[in-house]
């Protein structure tokens, strides 16, 4: 029994020197993801992404939903290509993103439908980019559940199967990573782990929602070593400002900016990020009433650099792309190029070295 | 051996346990089931607000009140801009043409039979007959006999502009406007406006050519165009189609950076044409308040400025009241304030009428916060009804009345809500439609006041609660029955009948879930009533006490076996009577199973019932004492089969049920997180035997009792495996379920692992079971 003991002890040992092998270095390739429903980058998004050396955007040219009212699936908030300058020399990738409802008691006529519609979309929005861009790559954007994962799953087989050339990818979320036995995994050439929305939105008492170092980390911890597809990253550069009413989430204002909130004759500084109202006001296309709470979420220079530490320990492609969501001016003034640069960077070390 | 934990098998025998629990306990009712199920929709509070107090066809209703799909049934699934043209049409002829007929001309004739109608009317002598497929149509008919050339060369202009104008994809793809054409378009429009005599025909070509310049993109050019045309219009008769020329006007300047003029515009469109109403509210935008007041000051008088504050109050859904003081000092009659108030009120009846046990059913912790934030709201919206009646201003002041006493009677005032109902039914006229509405919405309100008047600390609550149960208001709203468990649940729960409250408001097998003392000995009181109405009564049980009383002491008993009181537990079952207990369940948990399974394996010869278990390990337990101390090596055994019970009746063992009601194999997935694991429907959640402390300490007691390494190696084995499942249940395990690897056991949790390994691994049974556990075989590498 004893040497069977020490054999034991000697296959950890081994273990353990295979594990001072240094792990093979990240190859990381910088993208941005564009959201909005109009396509015009401005001058100094182009120069940006020229100065961050970003060859790859991940533009949305679709959402799909479901009319609660006809039960029927829609087309929602299609790109609208204003002007295509700054794109010619960028990989494009077209992203789709589908509410989860959609995949709810979908029927085998209905997925072929949406394939048909989003394939014909696709290439829509794509006669109005550059020549031959967005035609190598496309991305579905899902929050797919235990209960829709097959219907999900099936209609990204039926889109592999129509567009065999291309490279299929998913957003894969923090859950999802953390437990594919249960979530599934979708079956497509590469995942985008989205590094973000750790937190609950709609407690007005709670943190950051976009991002909670600690919240983030119990994702990584438990998750299987190994995540079956090559898994690609994407980091949150957005802000917005969440509006509560009676203790419910009543409203988003993206990208408001910090100085709209300093006149003090309308908003009651209730803490650094929280603001009350004094008096009826418009902000944003919103009337905010007294009672009204808002709740000011961005991400800090330094807590993305933290996020990017802790994505470093995520089973991250060593060939992966790293994406910020998402790209507009107003973001772009918080995040110096090197900034950006530099959380690129740290994602190159290996592991172990963090 | 192999290892076998919860999967599609045991599932199926989970299933099988559920149905012998709710065998069990089918002397339990159902709550009485409702016509259709509230909670089929996602819940967002309970409503007793009946739409019909609303003329359907109130102008703005639809964008302010919410009636599930009320008004996309009566509203929005109307064509009401079809409606509204074709009406024009018709008034437009003296009211002579079908409204069919003029449908069919107006939208679905085509060119050639347009052309052979403008043949027949260019021929004054009418000998040209109109084609055989519109000689019945009536407005046709008129066309042609009156020579109505302009109508009909107008008609083929519209239906020439249609393709440009309403073709644009179908919402996945997008077809490219053709603006060469429209804009060739625009200048055979204007040329045929200038032609043109009627004004009516001439409203028709101006919104032709403006909706072309909007829809080709080109803002300045559809501004310039409206200010051109419109006037050298004649509008002394109202017309629809001006709005629709607005609507695109609004849009054009919105577009320019003019948001102030847009806003304005669309909410002339908003406050004059039903059909373009959804269209304008949803365009409406003030995105600042100096956007706000630009607007104000475009308004000409206080009719437009009370609609802007419709539109704000509209935008924001509810917490409207400042608006409606607005609006009321505006425009006193404003109809709409009734729409305002309304919505008002639905939003703080879902906040008032939401429970302790409304929030533990559907999740939301926030409804109590939200309550105190709502109570101001409550009042001001108080205030302002109280200054609207006593002025006497209201446009429908019966209504507000009604509306007062709702709202007393969501402020918990039952008395002053009584009376205000009193003096609107006062007002009330039964002849009139609305009236009998108003009627009968007072009237569920008083139901809902009896409700609210249930007080379970005096007797014959139940009763009235059955008789409530009865009344036809109650049935004809879902919302009644949940509303009324909810409700009495709470007030069960607020004066110590924590197991009437679980009742009232759960099915029978919430008890089970996460049995608790408190809950099991209410009932049990409440069983020994001389008439246990809750029970037998308002819960229409109609079965033997014996039997409930049985039930619930075998319940009772089970949860002090769970908690290792096995002397309570004797007790607990020794009341029931024997015929009740002769029906007792009956297991074999004293079986060696080693096989990790989570039902019987075997029928065992020897079952017996839950009594005769505690019975049998107090027996075990007295004879191991008095054998070890007389140091006789028996005593060993004896620990074992005790520990071997215990283990067997855990969430791991295949004879749970005897200590459990309820066991769910995805808590497997979880175990880190018990024993207490959320479950929908169950007020507490569910609670699953997961420690395996006291068999384990059994198991130590056999070891280190017992001579013979046979025992001791069997002991050791199950020790070992009791440390395995603690492991699991830790918050920082990093075992994960459904996974095919070995997991590796800490240290200060592989012990047993280890001396079993170290010391009998030249047992029988050692050999016997490193053939069949691969777990052990690993650790045995």
């Amino acid at each position: 029994m004893e040497i069977k003991l020490q054999k034991f002890r000697v296959l950890v040992l081994c273990l353990g020197i295979a594990q001072c092998t240094p792990p093979p270095t990240r190859h990381i390739t910088p993208a941005f993801y564009h959201w909005q429903t109009t396509l015009q980058l401005d001058a100094s998004e182009r120069v940006y992404l020229d100065l961050f050396q970003c060859k790859k955007l991940y533009i949305k040219i679709l959402d799909v939903s479901k009319d609660p009212a006809s039960d029927a699936i829609i087309p929602l908030s299609r790109l609208a290509v204003y002007d295509t300058a700054g794109l010619g020399n960028r990989i494009l990738i077209p992203v789709i993103f589908i509410t989860n409802a959609v995949f709810k008691d979908i029927t085998a006529a209905q997925t072929d439908e949406l394939v048909a519609h989003i394939l014909a979309a696709r290439q829509d929005v794509l006669r109005h980019w550059p020549a031959r861009s967005g035609r190598e790559a496309l991305q579905f954007d899902c929050d797919w559940t235990q209960t829709t994962r097959d219907a999900y799953f099936i209609f990204l087989q039926k889109v592999k199967i129509a567009l065999p050339e291309i490279e299929l990818s998913a957003t894969i979320r923090l859950h999802q990573y953390k437990f594919p036995a249960q979530t599934g995994v979708p079956p497509v050439d590469r995942g985008m782990l989205m590094f973000y929305n750790t937190g609950d939105i709609d407690n007005p008492a709670a943190g950051n929602s976009i991002f909670q170092p600690a919240e983030a980390r119990k994702y990584l911890v438990g998750a299987p070593e190994h995540y079956t597809l090559p898994l690609d990253l994407v980091l949150p550069v957005f802000s917005w400002t969440l509006v509560y009413r009676d203790d419910d989430l009543w409203k988003i204002i993206p990208d408001l900016p910090p100085a709209e909130l300093r006149d003090t004759a309308r908003f009651q500084v209730i803490s650094r990020d929280r603001f009350g109202i004094r008096r009826g006001t418009f902000l944003a296309g919103h009337y905010l009433r007294p009672g009204d709470v808002l709740r000011q979420e961005s991400i800090s220079p330094e807590l993305l650099r933290e996020a990017a530490q802790i994505a470093a320990t995520a089973d991250l492609a060593t060939d992966a792309t790293v994406a910020f969501f998402y790209l507009d001016t107003t973001i772009l003034r918080r995040y110096p190029v090197q900034q950006l640069q530099n959380v690129c960077a740290s994602l190159t070390l290996p592991v172990a070295q963090k | 051996m192999r290892f076998t934990y919860p999967s599609g098998r045991s599932k199926i025998i989970q299933a099988c346990a559920l149905t012998v629990f709710l065998t069990l306990t089918s002397f339990f009712p159902k709550p009485p089931t409702p016509p259709c199920n509230p909670f089929a929709r996602p819940f967002s509070g309970y409503t007793f607000i009946r739409p019909d107090i609303i003329n359907r066809n109130a102008a703005y209703a639809p964008f302010f009140v919410q009636w599930d799909d009320y008004y996309d049934r009566n509203y929005f699934s109307r064509d009401i801009q079809k409606e509204e043209n074709i009406n024009e049409w018709i008034g437009r002829f003296c009211d002579q043409a079908d409204p069919k007929d003029v449908e069919y001309i107006v939208y679905k004739a085509g060119f050639s039979e347009l052309a052979s109608i403008r043949t027949s009317a260019v021929d004054t002598k009418k000998l040209t007959p109109l084609p055989a497929g519109l000689s019945r149509n009536t407005f046709a008919e008129m066309l042609a006999l009156n020579g109505c050339t302009e109508v009909i060369d107008y008609l083929i202009f519209a239906k020439k502009c249609e393709p440009y104008v309403v073709t644009n994809g179908d919402g996945w793809t997008q077809a490219d406007r053709d603006v060469p054409t429209m804009l060739q378009l625009i200048e055979e429009g204007r040329g045929r406006f200038k032609d043109t005599d009627s004004h009516f025909v001439k409203l028709r070509y101006a919104y032709q050519i403006v909706r072309l310049a909007h829809y080709a993109g080109d803002w300045k050019y559809t501004v310039d165009l409206y200010n051109f045309l419109l006037p050298k219009i004649d509008r002394q008769k109202a017309s629809i189609v001006f709005y629709w020329m607005v609507g695109h006007l609004a849009g054009a300047l919105q577009q320019m950076g003019q948001p102030a003029e847009a806003a304005y515009r669309y909410s002339l469109v908003f406050r004059y044409c039903p059909s373009k109403r959804t269209q304008a509210f949803r365009s409406f935008k003030i995105r600042n308040d100096a956007e706000w007041k630009a607007t104000l000051a475009l308004c000409q008088n206080d009719a437009e400025r009370a609609t802007l504050y419709v539109l704000r109050a509209g935008g924001s859904h509810s917490h409207a009241v400042e608006d409606m003081q607005t609006i009321y000092d505006l425009d006193p009659k404003n109809p709409q304030l009734d729409l305002l108030l309304i919505s008002d009120v639905q939003q703080l009846e879902k906040i008032f009428l939401r429970t302790r046990v409304t929030d533990q059913k559907h999740g939301t912790v926030q409804g109590m916060v939200q309550r105190e934030g709502a109570a101001t709201h409550l009042l001001d919206l108080q205030k302002l009804i109280s200054r609207v009646l006593s002025e006497g201003q209201a446009a429908n002041p019966t209504l507000w009345r009604a509306l007062s006493g709702y709202l007393e009677l969501l402020a918990g005032d039952r008395y002053a809500a009584d009376k205000s109902f009193q003096r609107a039914s006062t007002l009330l006229d039964k002849s009139k439609t609305d009236d009998q509405h108003l009627a009968e919405q007072i009237a569920e309100w008083r139901i809902l006041m009896e409700i609210l008047n249930l007080d379970p600390s005096r007797e014959y609550v139940d009763q009235q609660a059955f008789r409530i149960r009865s009344y036809e208001g109650f049935k004809a709203n879902p919302d009644f029955e949940y509303f009324l468990q909810d409700w009495l649940s709470t007030a069960y729960a607020a004066a110590a009948h924590p197991g009437k409250a679980i009742l009232a408001a759960y099915p029978p097998s919430a008890l089970g879930y996460n049995p608790r003392l408190d809950v099991l000995n209410d009932l049990l009181k409440a069983a020994d009533e001389p008439d246990p109405v809750l029970l037998e009564t308002t819960m229409e049980i109609d079965t033997n006490p014996d039997q409930i009383r049985a039930r619930l002491l075998e319940m009772k008993g089970a949860f002090l076996m769970s908690q290792g009181e096995m002397e309570a537990a004797l007790t607990t079952f020794r009341k029931i009577t024997p015929i009740e207990a002769s029906k007792m369940v009956r297991f074999s948990p004293f079986k060696e199973v080693f096989d990790e399974k989570v039902n019987r394996p075997l029928t065992d010869t020897l079952l017996l019932n839950r009594r005769q278990i505690v019975e049998q390990i107090l027996t075990y337990e007295f004879k191991a004492k008095a054998a070890e101390a007389e140091q006789n090596p028996v005593a060993a055994w004896y620990y074992y089969l005790i520990g071997l019970s215990y283990y067997n009746m855990s969430y791991f063992g295949y004879e749970w049920e005897a200590m459990d009601y309820y066991r769910s194999g995805y808590n497997w997935l979880r175990l880190a997180q018990g024993p207490e694991f959320p479950l929908r429907n169950s007020p507490d959640g569910n609670r699953e035997n997961i420690d395996v402390s006291r068999a384990l300490s059994y198991f130590e007691r056999a070891l280190h009792g017992t001579q013979s390494p046979e025992l001791a190696a069997r002991a050791t084995f199950l020790a070992a495996r009791c440390q395995q499942k603690q492991w699991f249940s830790q918050p920082d395990t990093r075992y994960r379920p459904g996974s095919k690897l070995i997991p590796t056991l800490p240290d200060n949790y592989r012990t047993y692992y280890d001396l079993l390994i170290s010391k009998y691994a030249k047992t029988e049974f050692y050999g016997q079971m490193v053939k069949e556990c691969k777990w052990l075989e690993a650790y045995g590498r």
